[in-house]
């Protein structure tokens, strides 16, 4: 609950920072409460003479929140009081310009004074250009009257009279001269009524700006008060003042209603204001007595439920209501007009019943022990009545004692009337039929008719002499009727008062309603029996035992027994006024005890979980006459009515009603609540746990999203969408939570749609869904695709696709090249597609030999790889990358071979030999030898040398050579085995010649390239020639 | 000379003394003990003549006769090399591999042996002594796997092989033989262990044990195992053929590849010895 009122009140005083009156203060900012002129005077010694004092502090102050207010002190500001030993008067006013047109004052102000209304406060608003007054804007600790500018520019009427915080609402038209706002307290000399004037919350209003609420209602059901009202604005805020706490609760809704709960019964001052946008309307008041329907066996006190009546004095006894006209007649309880009213002020005495001074006590206008009284009838003469009735069904046990309290009130001419003249009370229990109930005998006990100043009883009236008129009162006096006889009727309990016949005279009544049960307090409780039992009081009493109705034990309110004596025990509770009306209670000294049980369901409102409550309490008792071994506890009809509620949340309870309400934080949890059931005075007590397991109710801000095909309208909220939105709309829940909705609508056309689109062939297949089949596409061409695409928008896909052709290119794995050579050509067959450039990217270990990192070639370009100088024989791997103009680049492994040149190898010739040279093995490291022919391995040749005898004319050979420490070796060159053919051309010459080798050894023809010596026969000249 | 003023002047007939003639028969196992022999197996027989004189159990037995011995031996493979040129001139160590080199000797010895012996029991001798011998007829016969090859310095590899244009022929199988240079002259020591088995009181059966290296005496081995000198060594007339014809051994016996050879042979003897002692009778005559 506390929560929720902070919760409130801030969002309360943000709205109020976004309201636009022309003027507001609360007198919480330091800034405007230095704009303020408290006390002027015109001089040191009227300063010194002015006993009250406007001070803007603390002690006060109207509204759940804020701290300060302007009020009067007589003390120096310690405590809210006047001092009325001489008339005096006292100013504090604030400058401002009220801009031109029609204005709203509203402000919170609180003041007693005395009963003449001689003390009070008044409003004014005195321009600045009337020097005259301004000169005359003085407070003045003695003065028998308020000046003549007070009255002249008083804004309404003066306030005065009240003991709550009343809220101001005037009237006034500003012709937009700047000026000055003043409150002015007044005060006669006499005996001061506290308090004086309090004031807080102070708006200039554009009334126009929002309508202010009206037709507000309420209903009290279940704890929980729905508040209704009329208005058209925004939200609306709601300020409630428990009258008889004083304590303030805000509330804040959307709606035209609010669902209050958590308020005990009693009077409450709502302020219900508008906010349209943020300009706030002036506040709408409503004080309504709240009474919880359901929690009394009568409701009583709600008056709209009730049947009132108002006529004539003389038809005061008509068994029937044609003669009276229905309506309750309510103006407050203060009002002399009101005939059918609340009373509910706990020390409120009915001045009728005091002397003129007020000084001695009268009649208390609400038992002490009575949430309140109905006030039927008024102090007005008139020769008028009125009657209200009240449909009643008799439960069994629950009820059966209907208990009405009555305090009449009559005024009698000192020469009295007549008695069917004089003023009347009268009180009628009437069946089904309308006739009134019992015998005739009964009658006298269930009813009442009383007129002033006559009966039997009247020793039991007080006078007091009031202008010349006697006014009889008769004190609070009680009826209880025994309803037994009318289980399960349903009854009409009426009551009626009228003036005197002839107008002179007034007559009116204060009563309250209750059931009671044939219970006797004091009733044991507990495992103990009771010793002493007490009837209800107010009556004369007569105790016997059961069994021994002859011999009277006591005649008080109360008997004692003897410990442990469980006899049954009868109580004649008798009326005082009439012996023979009487009821029967029986009581016995059976220990009792409470049972607590409780029930409760969930619901929700204003974004909080509410639960109710209902108590199912009752009492049981130990039957100890039955025998000893089956003796036990027994449940009665009797009710608990003392409990007490622990809600689990820190809010303790205590409570009569069977029904409460509480409200938990929306989030919801676990809370422990616990009843307790309390008898005899809470002397025994049972209780019982209710586990809540409460939900969460917030709601989350969600997000709507809707698909729309170009030309759709979406409706959404009320909303028309037709284009891509993203908006937010705010929502309320079912729980009265917020949330936010997010709504994206996307639009989507319809329009054909084109696509023009390549795919690499290496995608392939392309699948097409065309609406109705998936196609599988593998070649270039136009596709057609009809869709109602998941928006259920229709559209025509045009497909245009390009295969753009798998890559092909024929390139050995490996080349090779002698390591005397100059560079690798590697060959290449574009076979198919498109080639835009080649890339080779050079391994690590041909890095480390001296190539480079990247070669890049055009396409049509040879493939050609430099020999790094003096590169070691080895296979060195590398990546050739085929880059397409449109597709993924293809890459290929290639190793690059370089083979050892064959001047590793010489021959012998003579049919000699061909072998490795030892300075290449010392080179080298070679250490393993296999000599291939034409590729093929020649079985066994392992050693560094090969026979020629072993060699093929035209074949060609390698030897595979395997370094030190290696395991895959590196071949060399080729070598042919064979006559060179063509040697004259290769020496360009037709000369004779002997060819030798560098050994000198002559040689036809040679088989390998390498150096030889040529020697020209016709000159013997000699050189040397490399032959390839 | 000692022996025979031992035989000229113990007493005929003295008891302590006695004489006997016999002959011995004897197997024997021989090897050729010597470096670089992978391995040897030979055998023979001897047959001796024998004086024997003994006195009590020492005794003293002299022996002529023939000593007959066939031993086969293996060589360990070895290389002969030569710097020559190639045919192509080119510097190069033309080799010969020899491999399974076998040679088998056939000895006939001429012997004269003494030696002394003790009985160690009624049935046990030893006997310890020496022999000299000489050979009287002394053959052999060499079988070799050559196979030829050129090492050189510029090529890879250890040799070249199997290019016949340049010598190096494959591998084949090379015989040869002759007499034994050497006259084997070696003197040996003895020794023999053996039982004596009487057969009647004039003569005895012994069976012994015996073994004795001989070491050779002014053995000169200088000569080379293999003889190259009437091989065609002209590189560019050469062949395989006349190697085979030309190329000659000499024995291990006679060559420096067998230096310090000695002869080893261990054998069962068999010996017939009859007493021809001249025994007096002794005279149990009083004082004449």
């Amino acid at each position: 609950m506390f929560k929720r009122i902070v919760l409130e009140l801030l969002l309360l005083s943000a709205l109020r920072s976004f309201a636009m009156p022309i003027y507001t203060c609360d007198f919480e900012s330091e800034a405007e409460r230095q704009q303020w002129i408290l006390n002027p005077t015109a001089n040191a010694m009227q300063a010194a003479s002015l006993k009250n004092k406007w001070y803007i502090d603390t002690l006060t102050h109207s509204g759940p929140t804020g701290n300060y207010a302007l009020y009067i002190s007589a003390d120096g500001n310690k405590s809210i009081n006047y001092n009325a030993s001489n008339a005096m008067f006292v100013l504090a006013y604030r400058p401002m310009t009220i801009p031109k047109g029609t204005y709203g004052i509203l402000f919170d102000w609180l003041a007693n004074g005395k009963p003449s209304g001689s003390d009070a406060i008044s409003v004014c608003f005195v321009p600045d250009d009337d020097l005259n007054v301004q000169k005359q804007l003085f407070s003045s600790g003695n003065s028998s009257s308020v000046p003549n500018w007070v009255k002249q520019y008083a804004i309404d009427t003066v306030f005065a009279h009240a003991l709550t915080w009343q809220h101001a609402h005037i009237k006034y038209k500003s012709d937009g001269r700047p000026g000055k706002l003043i409150f002015v307290w007044a005060n006669s000399g006499g005996t001061a009524k506290n308090p004086p004037a309090c004031i807080d919350n102070i708006e200039v209003l554009d009334e126009s700006a929002c309508a202010q609420p009206y037709g507000i209602s309420h209903m009290a059901v279940n704890g929980v008060i729905t508040l209704t009202w009329e208005g058209s604005a925004d939200s609306y805020s709601i300020i409630v003042q428990d009258n008889t706490t004083g304590k303030w609760y805000g509330y804040t809704t959307k709606e035209n209603k609010a669902e209050i709960s958590d308020l005990e019964e009693g009077m409450y001052s709502f302020r219900l204001r508008g906010y349209c946008g943020s300009d706030p309307s002036p506040y709408a008041e409503y004080n309504p007595f709240i009474v919880y329907e359901g929690t009394r066996c009568i409701d009583y006190l709600t008056l709209n439920k009730a049947a009132c009546y108002t006529g004539a004095a003389g038809n005061i006894n008509d068994l029937g209501n044609s003669m009276f006209g229905q309506g309750c007649v309510d103006y407050g309880y203060a009002s002399i007009k009101s005939r059918h009213t609340i009373h509910y002020l706990q020390n409120e005495y009915d001045p009728r019943t005091m002397d003129d001074e007020g000084n001695s006590p009268g009649l208390k206008t609400v038992p002490s022990d009575e949430l309140a009284s109905v006030r039927l009838g008024n102090w007005e003469t008139g020769a008028q009545a009125e009657r209200i009735e009240y449909k009643y069904k008799v439960e069994e046990g629950a009820s059966d004692i209907l208990k009405i309290r009555y305090a009449v009130v009559m005024q009698s001419p000192a020469q009295m009337h007549d008695i069917g003249d004089q003023s009347h009370f009268k009180l009628d229990i009437l069946d089904s039929y309308g006739q009134p109930i019992g015998t005739a005998s009964d009658r006298v006990c269930n009813s009442a008719d009383f007129a002033a100043g006559y009966g039997e009883d009247m020793g039991e009236w007080y006078t007091v002499n009031k202008s010349g008129n006697m006014v009889f009162w008769k004190d609070w006096t009680t009826i209880s009727v025994s309803l037994r006889n009318y289980i399960g009727q349903t009854l009409t309990i009426r009551l009626s008062t009228s003036d005197c016949t002839q107008g002179g005279h007034y007559g009116y009544a204060y009563f309250t309603l209750a059931c009671e049960t044939g219970e006797i307090r004091g009733l044991a409780c507990g495992s103990e029996p009771s010793t002493h039992f007490e009837a209800p009081q107010g009556f004369n009493y007569r105790w016997y035992r059961e069994d021994q109705p002859d011999i009277v034990l006591s005649d008080k309110y109360y008997l004692d027994i003897e410990p442990n004596d469980t006899m049954y025990y009868v109580v004649d509770v008798i009326s005082k006024t009439n012996e023979n009306c009487y009821y029967q209670l029986v009581a016995s000294g059976i220990p009792h005890n409470p049972i607590a049980r409780a029930k409760y369901t969930l619901s929700a409102a204003n974004c909080q979980n509410i639960v109710s409550f209902v108590s199912d309490c009752s009492v049981r008792m130990f039957n100890d006459q039955r025998s000893a071994s089956s003796q036990e506890w027994e449940s009665t009809t009797a009710k608990v009515t003392d409990m007490a509620w622990n809600f689990g949340d820190g809010t303790i309870i205590s409570t009569h009603r069977d029904s409460v309400t509480h409200a938990y934080p929306p989030q919801g949890g676990k809370y422990k609540v616990k009843l307790y059931a309390y008898l005899s005075e809470r002397l025994c007590c049972d209780s019982v746990e209710v586990n809540l397991d409460l939900p969460d109710i917030r709601t989350k801000d969600f997000i709507v999203t809707h698909h729309i095909c170009d030309g759709d309208v979406w409706t959404f909220n009320g909303k028309e969408y037709i284009d891509e939105t993203h908006d937010t709309v705010r929502y309320t829940s079912w729980a009265g939570c917020d949330s936010l909705f997010v709504v994206d609508v996307y639009k989507h056309d319809r329009t054909p749609i084109d696509v023009d689109t390549m795919i690499c062939g290496n995608d392939m297949p392309f699948l097409f869904f065309n609406g109705k089949d998936t196609l599988s596409i593998t070649q270039s061409g136009n596709y057609r695709g009809e869709f109602i695409n998941r928006w259920k928008c229709d559209s025509i896909v045009s497909l245009h696709i390009q295969i753009e052709p798998v890559l092909a290119v024929d390139m050995p794995d490996t080349s090779m090249v002698c390591a005397d050579g100059e560079a690798f050509d590697i060959p290449y067959q574009l076979l198919n597609g498109r080639l835009d450039s080649i890339y080779v990217y050079m391994g690590q270990s041909a890095l480390n030999v001296g190539f480079e990192e990247k070669y890049g070639f055009c396409v049509g370009e040879p493939m050609i790889i430099p020999l790094p100088n003096d590169v070691r024989p080895g296979k060195y791997a590398a990546t050739i990358r085929y880059v397409t103009p449109l597709c993924k680049a293809e890459e290929q492994t290639i190793y690059l071979e370089v083979n050892y040149p064959s001047s590793v190898l010489d021959q012998k010739s003579h049919n000699g030999w061909v072998g490795v040279l030892q300075n290449e093995v010392d080179k080298y490291h070679f250490v393993r030898y296999q000599w291939y022919r034409d590729g093929v391995p020649v079985p066994g040749a392992t050693d560094p040398y090969l026979p020629m005898t072993d060699l093929d004319v035209g074949h060609s050979y390698y030897v595979y050579l395997i370094r030190e420490g290696e395991t895959e070796g590196i071949r060399s060159c080729s070598l042919v085995y064979g006559v060179a053919t063509g040697i004259n051309s290769l020496l360009h010459t037709t000369r004779p010649y002997e060819l030798y080798t560098l050994y000198g050894e002559k040689i036809v023809a040679p088989i390998f390239k390498g150096l030889y010596i040529v020697r020209y026969l016709d000159n013997y000249d000699t050189r040397k020639i490399y032959i390839r | 000379m000692l022996l025979g003023l031992i035989f000229l002047c113990s007493p005929i007939g003295a008891r302590g003394l006695q004489h006997f003639l016999g002959v011995s028969l004897a197997g024997v196992e021989a090897n050729i003990i010597g470096e670089n022999l992978k391995s040897q197996v030979g055998g023979g027989g001897q047959a001796l003549f024998n004086y024997e004189f003994a006195y009590k159990a020492f005794f003293v037995n002299v022996g002529v006769g023939a000593d007959y011995q066939l031993t086969q031996g293996k060589l360990m493979s070895f290389i002969e090399s030569k710097q020559m040129t190639d045919i192509s001139g080119e510097p190069m160590e033309y080799q010969y591999r020899f491999e399974q080199y076998q040679e088998k000797q056939t000895i006939l010895y001429g012997m004269f042996q003494i030696l002394l012996g003790t009985k160690l029991s009624p049935n046990f001798y030893l006997q310890a002594g020496t022999h000299i011998r000489c050979a009287i007829n002394k053959t052999y016969t060499t079988q070799a796997n050559l196979f030829t090859t050129g090492a050189y310095s510029r090529w890879a590899g250890e040799f070249i092989a199997n290019v016949p244009s340049y010598g190096f022929y494959p591998s084949d199988s090379y015989h040869g033989g002759g007499d034994i240079r050497d006259l084997r002259v070696t003197i040996a020591p003895i020794v023999e262990f053996g039982y004596l088995v009487p057969l009647s009181r004039k003569a005895d059966l012994r069976i012994a044990l015996f073994g004795e290296y001989a070491f050779p005496m002014n053995n000169e081995q200088s000569l080379s195992i293999v003889d190259y000198s009437q091989v065609n060594m002209d590189v560019r007339t050469w062949s395989q053929a006349d190697l085979q014809r030309n190329l000659k051994f000499h024995s291990v016996l006679d060559s420096s590849i067998l230096p310090s050879w000695g002869n080893l042979e261990i054998g069962v003897k068999v010996s017939f010895l009859f007493d021809v002692t001249n025994y007096k009778v002794p005279c149990h005559c009083m004082n004449e």
